[in-house]
């Protein structure tokens, strides 16, 4: 269901300045990062394979 | 109708711009200026769509991870790059509402329901509020996104075209059907 907002008041220029954090958005790309590259996830998704191909032989 | 300004660009702005996207491409950190220029307007198109201050600050922050993570696929095709921006945001805005963390909400400032008015013929009063709010409720998304962009936001047509992958003249016939609908529905 949509709402419709009538008068609708803009947020001042600073108030969405006061927002800004690119170090926020560097940190969540560098745990992204790190989530990919971790051996530990590969290392499951290969165990995982290689039973589940064990398991059907 | 005066349109928004913010994004026709100068031949040099683009080319800085370029640049920019370059070096960002090696490294995140220099992705700072384009944050720091677009992070108003794509926060803007997100709060007016999920009205959740904090639920729009986290949807920008992912947009432009999004955007990061992806710019090695942007490539200028002359296309502004804050129109690859918006699209990203488009896509973030409906999966919150694809996952119920926001609902659709439809922002109308002052200026903009007086112009939508004039489009429809009448008058401000209560009672035609309430029979737009009614036909804005019975036409599709697509339709509604384009009425929104076009009346609402005041974005050109071609602004709107590429935001939504089309030419400027298609979205120009599109808005413009559109438009013709909900004065069908307003006047049911």
């Amino acid at each position: 269901m949509r709402k419709f907002l009538f008068n609708y008041k803009e947020p001042s220029s600073e108030d969405v300045r006061s927002m800004r954090d690119f170090d926020l958005v560097l940190k969540k790309i560098k745990v992204q990062r790190d989530y990919w590259n971790n051996p530990w996830f590969y290392g499951a998704i290969g165990f995982a394979s290689i039973s589940s191909l064990l398991i059907f032989i | 109708m005066s349109l928004s300004s913010l994004y026709h660009q100068s031949d040099t702005r683009i080319q800085t711009e370029l640049q920019t996207i370059e070096r960002a491409k090696k490294d995140p950190k220099h992705f700072a200026p384009l944050y720091n220029q677009y992070h108003e307007s794509i926060y803007r198109y997100v709060v007016k769509r999920v009205n959740d201050s904090d639920l729009a600050c986290d949807i920008t922050s992912n947009v432009f991870v999004k955007a990061i993570t992806n710019l090695q696929k942007y490539e200028f095709r002359g296309v502004p790059f804050s129109s690859w921006l918006f699209r990203i945001a488009k896509s973030e805005v409906y999966q919150s509402f694809r996952n119920q963390k926001a609902r659709r909400t439809v922002s109308i400032d002052k200026v903009s329901i007086v112009q939508v008015f004039e489009e429809l013929d009448v008058d401000g009063a209560e009672e035609n509020k309430a029979k737009l709010t009614k036909a804005l409720r019975k036409i599709n998304e697509k339709e509604l996104a384009l009425i929104e962009m076009r009346y609402f936001e005041k974005r050109s047509y071609r602004e709107i075209g590429e935001i939504i992958s089309v030419t400027e003249n298609n979205a120009k016939v599109k808005t413009f059907r559109a438009l013709q609908k909900l004065k069908v529905l307003f006047k049911e």
